[in-house]
This record gives C-alpha cells, sequence and structure tokens, in this order.
C-alpha cells in the first residue's frame, strides 16, 4: 500500500539523518555562521557582516585559485573517465577466470597505498635533477626537455594535476571507478552484447554505441564525485608545492586550510568554504537533474 | 600454469590484451614496490638513493615497526569495521528509500544531503570536533566511528541509490506480489543482487578510514586508543626534522595487509556475481 | 550505663579513625599527582635499530630523580607528535578541548600568537620567586640568559613561554668539492660570489638552496643580509634615534610595534633603495643555487649535499649528529659563519659583520597549561620546571640530545660541539625581523611568493616592490588593530 511504504521511506531514511544532524548539519551551520565574524577559531569574533565575502571577490589570490581548480577539475575528470575504464575493459575481456582474478586484485591494491607515499613517490619522480622523469627524458633523448616540474611556475599545477600515471588506480577517485566502471560493464546484461555481435558492430564501435550508454550512470557518478573531491582537495598541492611557485598552483582548498589555521582567519575561510559550497551545488543540481531522468523508477 | 594455459590459446586478442593489461599493472604496482623497497632502508640510504635497492636490507626496520603499531591494530580494526557496518546499513536503507520509493519532499532531502559532501571538511574541523567535546566524546574510539559514519554516509549513498535504481522492476514486483514486506524484499532481492557494489563501497569506507590521522590526532590523547595512523606519527621527524623513512614505510606496509587480505577476498565476489546470472533475467 | 559507655567509647574510637581515614584519604588524594608533560625533542625514548646514535633519554633520568624528592609526583611523557603542522593541530585542538600538557613546548611565536585565548598560565610572578634546586638563588628569572627572558615576553607585557633552547645556524661545506675549486671558506659577500663562481665552473651546485617546503634558509638568509644592509638606518627605523646593539634576542633591535610605525611612517618601505639591496643581494646569489630550486624541499636539498652534488649547505646545529654518523659520505665537512657585506658589493654596507641566526628557538621552549590551576597542580608542575632547568639537570639533557644549548648563564660542562653555534650566537642574532615571525604568517607568505616570482624574472624590482609595500602596510594595518595601538594611530595622524 501506498501510504505504508511512505512510512517506510521515512524510517528508511531516519537512522541517516539523525546520524549525519549533530555531526554534520550543525557543524555545517556553525561554518556558515562563523563566516558572517572575524574568527581566530577559539576566542568569540567580532561580527564583520559580509566583508569577508567582499574581501573574497577583491582577493587576487582566489582568483588565481579559481582558474587553477577548474583546470584541475578538467584534468582529472578527463583521468578519472578514460583511463580506469579502459582498464575496467581490458580486465572485462579476459577469457581467462584466474587470470582476470588476478588482474582485479593487483589493479585494485593499490590503492591501500597511504595517499602521502604515492605523493612523496611523485615529488621524487618530479626532483629536478635525480627524478626518474628527468632521467627518462634523457635516455630516451629528450634531455631539452628537463626542467624543474613542481618549481617551474608553467608546469607547476600541471604536474600535480597528472600524478598517479597510468591513472588506472591511486590518487583521486582512480581506484574506485575502476571497481565501480567494472561493475557497470559486469552488470549489463548478456543480450545486448549478442545482439550486438548479430548485428555486426565491430568492438569499438560496439563500445561507443552500446556499452557507453549502458553505463553512463557509472560515469555521471565518477564525474560527480572527482569534481566534489578535486574541488576541496588540499593536501596533494600542499605535499608537492604548497601553492608555488609564486601563486601558480594555488588551489581554493588550500588557500582555505592556510586561512584557517595559518592566518587565523577561520571567518575568511568559512566564507571560502560557503562559496565552494554553493558553486558545487548548482554545478551538480544541473547535472542531478540528467542522472534523475536517467536512472530513477517509480515503485 | 595460467602461463601455459595462455599460450595454448594462441589468440592474438587475448595475447593482446594480457600484454596490455601486463605494463598497466606493472605501472600501477609499482607504488607498492617503492614502498617495499624503501621499507628496508636505513636514513642513510634512503638520501643516498631515492629509488634504486640498496644492500643491506634492514630488516630490523619492521620489528621497529611493529613495535610502534602492532598494538593498534586491533583499535583500528575495531573502529573500521564498526563504522563500515553502520555506514553501509544506514545508507543501504536510505539508498533504497530514495531509489525506489517516492516520498514528500524527496528531492529536497535528497539534495539537503548531497549538498554535505560538498562542504570543505577544513571548515567543519574544528566546530565538529567542539561538538565531539561537548558531547563528552572525547577520549573514546565511539567518536571516531561517530566521525566516520556521518562521513562516509553521503557518497555510499550516493553510490548505491544510483544501483538500487537500476535494479529491474520486475523482479521487486515479483517479490511485493508474494506478499513480502518492504524489508523482506531489501533483504530478500536486492541485497543478494548487490553484493559487488556493497562490497565496492564497504572498501571504499575501510580505505577512508584506515589510513585517517586527523580525527584520532584530535580525539584520542589516551594512548591506549591510538589507530595505527598515530603510531606512526613518532617517524614523521625522528632526526632533527628528518623522518625515519624506513620504519615509517615498514609502518605502512604492516598497516596494508590486513587491507589487501579485505580486497582480494572481495574480488572473489565480483567473480561469482558474474558466474551466477543472478542479474540475467 | 555499661552500654552506654560502651556505645560513647565506640563512637570516641570510631570518631579518630574516621577522620584519620579521611585525612588520609585527602592525603593520599594530595600524594597522586600526574604531571603531563609535552617535551618535544627531549622526550625520551630507547634506541630503536635505525637509530644511528642513542636517543635522547636523560628526561626519565630526571623524573626518577624527581619522584625520589617528591614520591607523589608522577611525570607522564607525551609522545612526541612531528611533523610541525601535525603538531599544531593537535596541540590547538588539545588547548581547546581543556586537555593541553600540563608542561608543554612550544615556540615562543606561537605562544604568543595564540596568548590571548587564555591557554596558558603567566609565568612572571613565579620567575621572581627562588628556585630551591639552584644553591643561593634568589630569583629563578636570574639563572637565565636576558635574552631567554626578553623573548619571551609577550606583547601585553606577560611571559607565557620561557624559551630556553638556543640553536645556532652555519654554512656547512664540502671540503673536498672545496679543494677539486681552489677555493676557501670566504670573509665577504664578493669573496663568497666569487668562490661559486669557480665551484660553478668545476661542475658542482655551489649552493643547496631549498626553496620549497619549508622557508628557512629564505628567511635566515633574508634576515642576514637584512640585517646588515640596513645596518645604517636602523636607528631611524627604530624612531629613537639611539644605535641597535646586537644582543642574543632575535629582533631584538626592532619591536614588532616599532617596525609597525617605521612601515606606516615609511622609515621602513619596499620602495627604498637601500631596503632593496636585500633583494638585489639576494637574486645575484641566486645564479649559484643551480637549476630547479624552486621544487628543492630542505629533504632534497640536504641530499644534494650528502651525495655530494652541492658544495654548501645551510643549517642548523641539529644537521651535525647526522652527518657524522652517515658511513655512506665520502667527503670530509666543516662549518663557517655567513659572509660580511662591504662596500665591494653594496653602496649601503657599513662592513659589519653578519649577526648570527638562531635565538631561542629549539626545544626547551616551556609553557605551562591555565587547566593546571584548575587542577590544582600548578605549584608542583612550576616546581618540576624549577628542578629541571637548574644547571647541574639541564646541562647534562642538552648534551644527551646534542641538538639544542640551555639559555642559562652558567653553561658549565656544555658539549664542546655545541660550542661554535653558541659562539655565534652569543656575538649577536639578527636585530631586524619582519619575515617569518616579524608581522604576520599572512604576509610572510605573501612577500615569499613575490620574491620568488622577481628571482626568476616574472617580476621586475618596480612590480615586484610595489606588491610587497601594498601587502606591508596591509599588515602593518592589521597588527594596529589586533593589538589594539591606538596611541600608535594617534601619534601617527599628528
Amino acid at each position: 500500500m501506498a501510504s505504508g511504504r511512505v512510512k517506510t521511506a521515512y524510517w528508511f531514511i531516519l537512522p541517516t539523518f539523525a546520524a549525519l544532524i549533530a555531526l554534520k548539519y550543525y557543524p555545517a551551520a556553525s561554518a556558515v555562521y562563523h563566516s558572517f565574524f572575524q574568527w581566530d577559531g577559539a576566542t568569540a569574533g567580532r561580527f564583520v557582516g559580509l566583508a569577508n565575502y567582499a574581501q573574497l571577490f577583491r582577493d587576487e589570490i582566489i582568483h588565481v585559485s579559481a582558474v587553477n581548480v577548474v583546470k584541475f577539475i578538467m584534468g582529472r575528470s578527463f583521468l578519472n573517465l578514460v583511463f580506469p575504464l579502459l582498464a575496467a575493459k581490458l580486465v572485462f575481456h579476459v577469457r581467462h577466470q584466474r587470470a582476470a582474478y588476478l588482474y582485479r586484485v593487483l589493479l585494485t591494491s593499490p590503492i591501500v597505498v597511504p595517499s602521502m607515499v604515492l605523493l612523496l613517490l611523485w615529488k621524487f619522480i618530479y626532483h629536478p635533477y635525480d627524478g626518474l622523469l628527468n632521467q627518462l627524458l634523457d635516455a630516451v633523448g629528450l634531455g631539452s626537455w628537463r626542467r624543474a616540474w613542481l618549481g617551474d611556475f608553467q608546469t607547476a599545477l600541471y604536474a600535480v594535476i597528472g600524478i598517479g600515471f597510468p591513472w588506472v588506480t591511486g590518487i583521486g577517485n582512480a581506484g574506485f571507478a575502476f571497481l565501480i566502471y567494472l561493475g557497470g560493464l559486469q552488470s549489463i546484461p548478456k543480450e545486448i552484447f549478442d545482439a550486438a555481435a548479430v548485428d555486426g558492430a565491430v568492438s569499438l564501435r560496439r563500445f561507443f554505441r552500446v556499452e557507453l550508454p549502458m553505463i553512463a550512470s557509472q560515469l555521471k557518478l565518477i564525474l560527480i564525485l572527482t569534481i566534489i573531491n578535486t574541488m576541496e582537495s588540499y593536501v596533494p598541492v600542499m605535499v608537492m608545492t604548497g601553492g608555488g611557485p609564486g601563486v601558480s598552483s594555488m588551489v581554493p582548498g588550500l588557500y582555505l586550510y592556510e586561512s584557517a589555521f595559518l592566518y587565523d582567519k577561520f571567518g575568511y575561510a568559512s566564507a571560502i568554504g560557503v562559496v565552494m559550497t554553493l558553486i558545487l551545488l548548482v554545478v551538480t543540481y544541473i547535472s542531478q537533474r540528467s542522472i534523475k531522468s536517467y536512472s530513477e523508477a517509480e515503485s | 600454469m595460467q602461463v601455459h594455459g595462455l599460450l595454448r590459446r594462441f589468440d592474438p586478442h587475448q595475447l593482446a590484451l594480457h600484454a596490455v593489461l601486463i605494463v598497466l599493472v606493472v605501472l600501477s604496482i609499482y607504488p607498492m614496490f617503492f614502498t617495499l623497497v624503501t621499507s628496508v632502508k636505513d636514513i642513510h640510504q634512503f638520501y643516498h638513493s631515492y629509488f634504486a635497492v640498496t644492500y643491506p636490507f634492514h630488516w630490523g626496520n619492521y620489528g621497529e615497526a611493529w613495535d610502534a603499531i602492532g598494538g593498534y591494530i586491533t583499535n583500528t580494526l575495531v573502529v573500521a569495521a564498526a563504522s563500515v557496518v553502520i555506514i553501509v546499513a544506514f545508507a543501504t536503507l536510505a539508498a533504497y528509500a530514495f531509489a525506489r520509493f517516492s516520498f514528500f519532499g524527496k528531492e529536497a532531502l535528497f539534495m539537503a544531503l548531497l549538498a554535505l559532501i560538498m562542504i570543505p571538511d577544513m571548515i567543519t574541523l574544528v566546530p565538529t570536533f567542539l561538538v565531539l567535546r561537548d558531547l563528552g566524546l572525547l577520549d573514546r574510539l565511539t567518536s571516531l566511528v561517530a566521525v566516520y559514519v556521518s562521513g562516509g554516509q553521503v557518497v555510499t549513498i550516493f553510490i548505491l541509490r544510483q544501483f538500487f535504481a537500476s535494479i529491474p522492476a520486475e523482479l521487486i514486483d515479483a517479490a511485493r506480489i508474494d506478499g513480502a514486506s518492504e524489508s523482506q524484499v531489501l533483504l530478500r532481492v536486492v541485497l543478494p543482487l548487490s553484493k559487488s557494489i556493497l562490497l565496492t563501497v564497504a572498501i571504499m569506507n575501510t580505505l577512508m578510514i584506515w589510513n585517517d590521522y586527523i580525527w584520532p590526532l584530535v580525539t584520542l590523547s589516551d594512548t591506549k586508543l591510538w589507530t595505527i595512523s598515530l603510531g606512526l606519527v613518532g617517524f614523521s621527524e625522528r632526526f632533527a626534522g628528518m623522518a625515519a623513512w624506513g620504519p615509517l614505510f615498514a609502518g605502512y606496509v604492516i598497516a596494508s595487509v590486513p587491507l589487501i587480505a579485505f580486497i582480494s577476498f572481495s574480488m572473489r565476489s565480483f567473480i561469482s556475481d558474474l558466474t551466477s546470472g543472478a542479474l540475467k533475467a | 550505663m555499661k552500654r552506654c559507655v560502651a556505645k560513647w567509647l565506640l563512637i570516641f574510637l570510631l570518631l579518630p579513625a574516621w577522620l584519620l581515614a579521611g585525612a588520609t584519604k585527602s592525603f593520599a588524594q594530595q600524594a597522586e599527582v600526574v604531571i603531563r608533560m609535552y617535551a618535544g625533542e627531549y622526550t625520551p625514548r630507547a634506541r630503536t635499530q635505525s637509530d644511528r646514535w642513542d636517543p635522547p633519554s636523560y628526561l626519565n633520568v630526571l623524573a626518577a630523580e624527581y619522584k625520589r624528592l617528591h614520591p607523589h609526583v608522577t611525570i607522564e611523557f607525551l609522545p612526541e607528535i612531528t611533523p610541525q603542522d601535525r603538531y599544531e593541530t593537535w596541540l590547538f585542538t588539545q588547548y581547546q578541548a581543556g586537555r593541553g600538557p600540563d608542561l608543554g613546548n612550544q615556540l615562543f611565536s606561537e605562544v604568543n600568537r595564540h596568548y590571548l585565548k587564555g591557554w596558558y598560565v603567566n609565568l612572571k610572578p613565579y620567575l621572581e620567586q627562588p628556585n630551591p634546586y639552584v644553591e643561593g638563588n634568589r630569583r629563578w628569572a636570574d639563572i637565565f640568559q636576558p635574552g631567554a627572558l626578553a623573548t619571551g615576553v609577550a606583547p601585553d607585557g606577560n611571559m607565557y613561554v620561557l624559551p630556553t633552547g638556543v640553536v645556532g645556524t652555519g654554512i656547512y661545506y664540502n671540503k673536498d668539492i672545496f679543494a677539486k675549486a681552489g677555493v676557501e671558506p670566504p670573509e665577504t659577500w664578493a669573496e663568497f660570489m666569487e668562490i661559486q663562481r669557480k665551484i660553478q665552473a668545476a661542475g658542482y651546485i655551489p649552493f643547496a638552496f631549498p626553496m620549497a617546503g619549508a622557508k628557512a634558509t629564505t628567511n635566515w638568509s633574508l634576515r642576514v643580509i637584512q640585517d646588515m644592509i640596513l645596518d645604517s638606518k636602523l636607528p631611524e627605523i627604530k624612531g629613537t634615534g639611539t644605535p641597535v646593539v646586537r644582543t642574543m634576542i632575535e629582533g631584538e633591535g626592532i619591536s614588532q610595534k616599532e617596525l609597525v610605525r617605521a612601515i606606516k611612517n615609511g622609515t621602513y618601505s619596499a620602495k627604498d633603495p637601500q631596503w632593496q639591496e636585500q633583494l638585489r643581494l639576494l637574486k645575484e646569489w641566486s645564479q649559484y643555487w643551480g637549476p630547479g630550486y624552486l621544487s628543492l624541499d630542505p629533504d632534497a636539498a640536504y641530499r644534494l649535499f650528502v651525495t655530494g652534488r652541492a658544495a654548501m649547505l645551510y643549517d642548523t646545529s641539529s644537521r651535525v649528529k647526522v652527518l657524522e654518523s652517515d658511513s655512506l659520505r665520502q667527503f670530509d665537512f666543516g662549518v663557517f659563519d655567513f659572509p660580511r657585506i662591504t662596500q665591494e658589493s653594496s653602496p649601503y654596507a657599513t662592513g659589519i659583520s653578519a649577526p648570527a641566526v638562531g635565538g631561542y628557538t629549539g626545544a626547551g621552549s616551556f609553557t605551562v597549561a591555565a587547566t593546571t590551576i584548575d587542577k590544582g597542580i600548578v605549584d608542583q608542575v612550576i616546581d618540576w620546571l624549577m628542578f629541571i632547568t637548574a644547571p647541574q639537570n639541564y646541562i647534562p639533557m642538552a648534551n644527551d640530545l646534542g641538538w639544542y644549548s640551555p639559555g642559562l648563564i652558567s653553561l658549565e660542562g656544555i658539549d664542546p660541539k655545541l660550542e661554535p653555534f653558541i659562539r655565534s650566537v652569543e656575538n649577536g642574532v639578527f636585530r631586524i625581523e619582519s619575515f617569518y615571525r616579524g608581522l604576520t604568517v599572512e604576509y610572510a607568505d605573501q612577500f615569499y611568493r613575490v620574491l620568488q616570482e622577481y628571482l626568476t624574472g616574472r617580476k621586475n624590482m618596480d612590480q615586484a616592490t610595489d606588491e610587497i609595500q601594498r601587502y606591508m602596510e596591509q599588515a602593518a594595518d592589521e597588527l594596529i588593530e589586533r593589538n589594539g595601538w591606538t596611541d600608535l594611530l594617534e601619534e601617527l595622524s599628528r
């Protein structure tokens, strides 16, 4: 009965929301509240109305960070959509069961490596003198391309975006993306494959016409998660470049962290956070509408 | 054994596939190899050579790492297990509701949920910490579980909802016609179909919790309650600002063993899903 | 009758017993005092197989000795938390929750940033009392170098931290490379540039200068250069016209308030050619830092030095032990002082020797948490602190660690290897601090970024200094507001 189901629905979502109220909604409200103050994190703050927001829009560092984070998001989205999918498709087509299992484990296990290790490793790879990358370039005769990847105004940001080659697992959501795409491919009903074979669709065309649409919802999921994670991300930039050289690789997440914990400007940091959240809400709302129409089932 | 099997096939497509996959695997595994190689270096070997394997191997690093974190593995296991079970339980219920029911305020509630992951963690760190303090939860593993449960909910719900929404309606209707209540539908029909996705989110959450150091750092001052990530803290700047790299990396290796075990165990379910034919209606 | 007597007898006997029990109980309660101490680098630990020399353990000796004297007190050492940013996050939240270490260890600049939050006990009154563990001592403050006491003073005049750990720096150099290039440790800046030119010609990186990660090397270099370059102008900047003498207190010459005044009235300005000399000299030096110095962090710089590819490294006294224990190192090393700037290199030079960089920033920077007052143990904690800082206890502890010298007047028995570093600090530390600790952390970051753009030629001197001047003025305004220096504003508007 419909109303019975409605009641059940509310019961089902109750535990989640109960858990979230104290430890998520309340602190979030507190953060928004403090964005209207000048607050050092410990003593009572001074109410300044919209001053933090006004300063935010005038802040040059915010402007640079905003541009950088867009590049960052675009870069990581591309990487997370293409490479884990490539790997998932390859593994999907392996006929030997034991081998497939082995590949699955081997391609998933690297996610247990703590992200700090990965960041350190890539710092060494980009090292100007003994870094693997420069040594590799020398070895293949491209020695003129040698540079201090993380210390060059032009390349610092891109170097950070590009960590984790071959981008199948590890940094960002790549590892989970792999699992989710794999799950998605596995859930495509067999008939569709058979039908496509009958139609004579060759693998590449079949991929784009048939498989891709079937896993579109997984792709959208990873896209949204990547956008959200990358928007707030600050640890990779903090560890690799600190936002430098100059401000060439500064991102809003890092600037937020610095404002709060280094400059004692928790209020300003909260304001940055609020603006970031609002932007994400808008972006996600737009893409949510399309997901909703795609995969929802009415009860 | 497997190699024989492969060669016998002689299928060029499959061989090419394996070739590419092997390259990808080697490149992806490299960070783990690097961790292993570094874990047996002493501080001077490390500074003289980042990448190369150096001799002698200092196996003692593992002993030292174990001393530092061995006692904390239980704590981490308990926190992770409790948190993941609760996260998945709550999230399954909520995701199922959002996916397959319609009720007043569904859209708005879902957006409200989604909005939470868009809020940067940094600005809620101090307020959340103060809430924990006011609730008297500091210095208890419960506080960690509480934080992780609230932290992992939304993404998990997001992922599960999508999956639940794609289950063919016939299966569910069939169960309902049979007179099953909603919870029974969930338990008997939906869950068995969702093994792989449930394992995926379990892995995801376990990972986020296992290596997290921020929350244990600020909430646990009683060292008996420490987690692995805190146990490793002492290695970070051991020698005049330089880390004790060897024992630190040995610690990472030890810490990742349970995780790898978990992953290879759950990978088996992925395979069984494929062969069970459950989704091939 | 007998029952009555019995009853009263019982009461008479029980009453004192009960009172005694109560008294014993409160005595027992008073007896159990646990002092939670965060000792930073002095945190004692056992040697492990990855250690290349014995780690510090002397505090265990001191704690045991103290227990012998005061059986009811137990000292609990909190585990050391590194790296710095994690430590600070942890400490911040601990104080927030009212659980900061009873006896803490924190950089004086950090304490003086947070003192308004009410986390610390004002130590000034206690310093006036006699230290029972030092023979003949009337006033605890007397055993410390005046520099230690002055460094610990907060803007409000109280003392919330007792910074007693003295650290020194020097330029480590590779003797083998120097021999190959045919050069000697330089005395003047001009010689310094010349030897680096020769070393570079010989195929080595002259100076491993890390500009990524921790900003130590940049800060030190600028402080030293700035002190020498502005030497003739310091009295004017100070505002009193009196000569500014070098002492053991970093930045003592010019206080933060005086610096802010100088910024507001233009005596200290990025548009001043004399001020700009520091940038020019740094840029001149930067050609010898090798390519990629912008992505070099202290670890990587150390690596270049220890693998024999860079000839020099600017570092603290704590690096000696590491280098000495490195059996893979294939060269001899020495340490020399920062060279002097002479007229040969800059028209503004007065020829004064380079100031030391160092001061009271090592471990041994003690704070007492305000929560000890509520817990009723503040006197005990102070007593323990008095015990540790007594020279006969502190000096062996410092020798045990081998990185810092205690800021005590009596340094009898100090390890001779620490001598050169102490000596340089005794000769006088830099007098004006505008970078790392001088103004605001935000200014330091902003300055640093523009500096990088200037050094790499992306901004010229004019553009860079325009921007720096702007940030400087913003920082000055912020500090006036934060500290409530309305008197300064009045003075400036006159």
